[in-house]
C-alpha cells in the first residue's frame, strides 16, 4: 500500500532539491503526516487501503505542482537568511556602543567615582536584557545573541591577554582586572540571555490558543 | 445528493487559500489537515481545497511572519506542525477582509446585486 505513498513523496522530493536537507526533509514530514492523515480518513470511511492512498494523493495534487509551488513559496523567503545577519549587525552595534559607553571617560558627571561599578552593572542590567529580546525579534529562535555576547567578552578578554604580555608586560596590571574583564563580560552574556527567554517565553504564551481539531 | 454538492462546490482561487487560512488560525492553531478541512466545513463543503496548495501558502504566510508553526505532539498521536497566528497576523487577516468586503461589494453592483445589506 505504502509504495505509491513512498513514490509519490520521492517524486516531490525531487522538486524540492534545491532546498537545503533539514527544509527538504522537514515539508516532507510535514506532507507525510498530512497524507497519512487522509489515508486513515479514507479507510474509515470505507476504502481499501490501496484505493484510499490513491484518492489522497489525487487530492494532494500533481507531484511535480506540489513540488513547483512550494519550491517557489521558498524562493520568496530568502529575506529570512538576512535576519541573522541583520540581528548580528544590531547586537554588534549595540556592544561597540556599550563599550564606548562604559568606558571610563565616558561615565557621567553626576556618577562618583566609587559608584563606577554599579553604573558598568545599571548598563548591563538595562542594557544587554533589552538586546537580547530586540535580537530574538528580529531574528527568532535563533539564540545566538548571548552566545556571541559570551564569545565577544572572552575574545576581548584573550586580545587584552596577548596585549599585556606582548606591550604591557612590565606595568603593574593586577590579576583582578582580568577576572573583573570576565566577570563583566560573563555578567553580560547572562544579562542577554535573560533578554532572549523573557521574548521566547512571551512569544509562547501569547500562542497558546485554542487547538482546532479535525474530525 | 453527493453529486449535487460536487457540482456546487468550486476550486479555491490560489490568491485567496492565504486569507482562509488567517481567518482559520483565528479561530484557534490548528495543523496543516485540520486547515483544509475546517475551510471546507465553514464554507459548507463549497470550497474544496486542492491540499498540496495549502503548504506553499503556509510557508508564505510564515516568511511573512502572519504565522508561526511548531512541532506538537498530543496523546499517542504522531507529532504535527501546529500552526498558529501572530500578531502581525491578525492584522493581515483585518487588511485582507477589508479588501474582500470591497471587491465582493464591486462585483454585487456589478452584477446587479445590492452593494451590502447595510446599504440597502
Amino acid at each position: 500500500m505504502h509504495n505509491q505513498l513512498e513514490k509519490y513523496l520521492s517524486q516531490i522530493e525531487k522538486q524540492l532539491a534545491a532546498l537545503p536537507v533539514e527544509q527538504r526533509q522537514e515539508e516532507l514530514r510535514e506532507i507525510r503526516s498530512h497524507l497519512e492523515m487522509m489515508i486513515d480518513v479514507n479507510i474509515a470511511r470505507g476504502f481499501d487501503a490501496e484505493e484510499a492512498v490513491t484518492k489522497a494523493i489525487k487530492q494532494f495534487g500533481s507531484a511535480q505542482k506540489v513540488g513547483k509551488e512550494l519550491r517557489q513559496s521558498k524562493a520568496f523567503s530568502w529575506l529570512h537568511y538576512l535576519r541573522p545577519f541583520a540581528a548580528f549587525l544590531f547586537a554588534l552595534c549595540v556592544v561597540i556602543a556599550w563599550i564606548s559607553i562604559s568606558s571610563g571617560n565616558q561615565i557621567p558627571s553626576f556618577v562618583p567615582a566609587h559608584f563606577q561599578w554599579l553604573w558598568q552593572l545599571m548598563l548591563i542590567i538595562i542594557i544587554f536584557p533589552l538586546t537580547g529580546w530586540m535580537t530574538e525579534v528580529i531574528a527568532p529562535k535563533m539564540g545566538f545573541y548571548s552566545v556571541a555576547v559570551l564569545f565577544f567578552g572572552i575574545l576581548s578578554l584573550f586580545i587584552s591577554v596577548y596585549f599585556y604580555f606582548s606591550f604591557w608586560k612590565f606595568e603593574q596590571i593586577f590579576i583582578a582586572y582580568f577576572l573583573f574583564g570576565f566577570l563583566h563580560n560573563a555578567l553580560a552574556g547572562i544579562a542577554s540571555f535573560l533578554g532572549v527567554w523573557a521574548r521566547c517565553n512571551y512569544v509562547e504564551r501569547n500562542q497558546q490558543q485554542p487547538q482546532i481539531t479535525a474530525e | 445528493m453527493q453529486s449535487k454538492e460536487k457540482n456546487s462546490s468550486r476550486d479555491l482561487a490560489k490568491g485567496d487559500i492565504p486569507t482562509l487560512i488567517l481567518a482559520v488560525l483565528a479561530q484557534g492553531s490548528c495543523h496543516g489537515y485540520a486547515i483544509a478541512r475546517e475551510v471546507e466545513r465553514r464554507s459548507g463543503e463549497v470550497f474544496r481545497l486542492r491540499e498540496g496548495s495549502l503548504y506553499p501558502a503556509l510557508r508564505a504566510l510564515e516568511a511573512d511572519d502572519a504565522i508561526t508553526g511548531e512541532w506538537q505532539k498530543t496523546g499517542n498521536a504522531p507529532p504535527r506542525r501546529v500552526y498558529s497566528i501572530t500578531a502581525s497576523g491578525h492584522k493581515e487577516l483585518a487588511k485582507r477582509t477589508r479588501a474582500w468586503k470591497q471587491y465582493a461589494k464591486a462585483v454585487n453592483i456589478l452584477i446587479g446585486g445590492k452593494p451590502d445589506a447595510q446599504s440597502a
